[in-house]
């Protein structure tokens, strides 16, 4: 029999932050290669950070994404406020998490309708979707814009916020903001229902296997901007004993690091937090999770999209509940004063688990820096991942087939090297 | 009547700004005709929501191959929007989702207004530190030109 060889590389991955390639050989229906590079040069932001004062660092990490800037500050924030020895105040938790809950519709919103939707439609781009699926777009932009509006109700801006502060805010929103935010915020819960219901429809690629999933989870709350760090296989831990159970380390073919826990990828993301925390989601919410054709935990993980949908209404859910009991508070910060200490953060991003960690030295200057993204920890799981989903597939698969399957499991993750997308230049060669 | 829009687009960071710069100049000019003017701060695909006059000038700072302070200007349209598509060679916006994609959405979706020009002003050289006035006033007389010849068409 005739050994077949096909070699695809897709040199880069477009449409994204960050920059990217996916490279796969098959020989003879065996994997014998499979690799996703990130060869984006090292952007050195913990680099920067040193030296600076503490005062500074949220401005600076906001710049770290576009996207999710407000998951860079809070796990900052987390960090600083543990080595200065701040206790925040109650409001100051609510509105931390009303700013997260308006940086997750955003996020899951423009993920969702711009790039992994077309997907499962089988259509090339979102604005080919749109003529086919206008309200539904229309709704996915509505959403989108709620969730940065709630940003800006927080952060002065939607776009790398500048609100935030070690402490708390610089300044709280006023009463009539406030009720304006939450009329609205009502009116599109409906619609964020809606979006549970219609991505629960979707065709699905039967993709099942056992994965370890990681989040932050809390005993009171969803969680969000605190929590301990479990997983599906028994791990609960602090936050500051992070590095004791992964392990990052870099591969010949990515700038990005790897990180594993106990030597085995993992999965952090919405999936991960839905699968690990449904429990501490409203009951109005797990009851609507109860009439979808399929049930959470998921070892799917095409039915991340729903993960996504239900985080979107629980964000809405959630700001609706903190804002309607909204109280102007004397002061929008705890005042800190610098201190030699050490720190660490822990807060779920969009697309996952952000951990931070810092030192200070007495004049609040910062002595090192360390900063995980979700993405970097995602890296290994996605290759796992890929390779799973394409032997489900079928390795005989036409070339386009693997390719589109390919892209479809990377953009599932949302990785925001990056942020899941199309790809440029695909060259195959069959050797 | 319905009024023109002018959605200025741009960042606080350096000359993203030019687009904000000539808005608020323009804004002072008594002798034009009614007039919208919106600064938006990075709106991405947010800038549909934006759309609500049936003639729209969009101002914006661009990336392209001729020289700082030339001045790119196209009416908005299904064949421009995919010139300038084709011509990207490199988007620097949030997921590479920047104004070329926003507005084949809004094409797509039926959102883009009847008529809408772009004007941008090219920031291509970093060698550049600041813009000048001469730059900054042809730019602002572009705009300005542009204004009044669609007060005169309506």
């Amino acid at each position: 029999m005739k050994t077949k060889k096909i070699n695809i590389t897709i040199p880069t991955l477009a449409r994204v932050e960050g920059e990217g390639s996916l490279e796969l050989i098959i020989d003879d229906n065996q994997i014998k290669k499979l690799n996703l590079s990130i060869y984006e040069p090292p952007r050195f932001f913990e680099k920067f950070l040193e030296g600076r004062d503490y005062t500074e660092v949220l401005n600076i990490v906001a710049r770290i994404c576009g996207i999710c800037p407000v998951a860079y500050q809070m796990s900052a924030t987390q960090a600083l406020e543990q080595a200065l020895q701040i206790q925040i105040t109650p409001w100051i938790h609510d509105m931390r998490r009303v700013f997260y809950c308006g940086e997750w519709i955003q996020s899951h919103c423009l993920h969702m309708h711009l790039l992994a939707l077309p997907d499962f439609f089988g259509f090339n781009s979102a604005p080919e979707m749109a003529k086919k699926f206008p309200k539904e777009i229309k709704r996915g932009l509505a959403l989108q814009a709620i969730g940065n509006e709630l940003v800006e109700l927080l952060g002065a801006r939607s776009v790398h916020p500048v609100g935030a502060c070690i402490g708390g805010f610089f300044q709280a929103p006023g009463d009539e903001k406030v009720e304006t935010m939450v009329k609205k915020l009502k009116a599109l819960l409906p619609e964020a229902e809606a979006l549970i219901h219609w991505t629960s429809q979707l065709p699905f690629p039967d993709s099942h296997w056992d994965m370890t999933y990681v989040a932050l989870h809390h005993p009171s709350e969803y969680a969000m901007t605190q929590g301990d760090i479990v997983s599906n296989t028994g791990l609960r831990i602090s936050k500051d004993n992070f590095q004791e159970h992964f392990r990052e380390f870099q591969v010949p073919h990515s700038t990005a690091l790897h990180s594993l826990l106990h030597e085995n990828p993992y999965m952090v993301g919405p999936m991960a937090r839905i699968n690990l925390n449904q429990q501490q989601l409203p009951e109005p919410i797990q009851a609507i999770m109860t009439k979808l054709p399929f049930q959470f935990p998921s070892q799917n993980m095409f039915h991340c999209i729903v993960a996504r949908a239900i985080e979107v209404y629980y964000a809405i859910y959630h700001a609706i509940e903190i804002l309607e009991n909204y109280k102007l508070p004397k002061q929008s910060f705890v005042a800190a004063s610098p201190k030699a200490g050490q720190g660490f953060g822990a807060t779920e991003a969009p697309r996952g688990l952000l951990w931070q960690a810092y030192e200070l030295s007495e004049a609040g200057g910062i002595k090192s820096a360390n900063i995980i993204p979700p993405t970097s920890q995602n890296q290994a799981n996605i290759e796992s991942d890929l390779a799973q989903s394409l032997k489900k597939l079928g390795l005989d698969a036409s070339e386009a087939a693997l390719r589109l399957h390919s892209e479809m499991v990377i953009r599932n993750y949302d990785p925001c090297i990056s942020c899941s997308t199309h790809f440029l230049d695909l060259r195959v060669t069959r050797l | 009547m319905n009024k023109t829009q002018v959605l200025a687009i741009g960042s606080p960071f350096n000359f993203d700004r030019i687009g904000w710069m000539v808005a608020k100049a323009i804004s002072y000019h008594k002798s034009l005709p009614a007039i919208e003017i919106k600064l938006l701060d990075r709106p991405g695909i947010q800038l549909l929501n934006f759309f609500n006059s049936s003639s729209t000038l969009i101002i914006d700072a661009v990336c392209t191959h001729e020289k700082f302070g030339s001045i790119v200007e196209f009416p908005v349209n299904a064949s421009t929007i995919m010139t300038i598509k084709k011509s990207q060679a490199r988007i620097y916006s949030s997921h590479s989702i920047g104004l070329a994609q926003s507005l084949e959405l809004a094409l797509a979706l039926d959102q883009l207004p009847e008529n809408v020009y772009f004007l941008g002003f090219n920031i291509n050289n970093e060698e550049k530190t600041t813009v000048s006035l001469k730059h900054f006033r042809e730019f602002k007389h572009c705009i300005l030109s542009r204004l009044i010849a669609d007060s005169n068409r309506a």
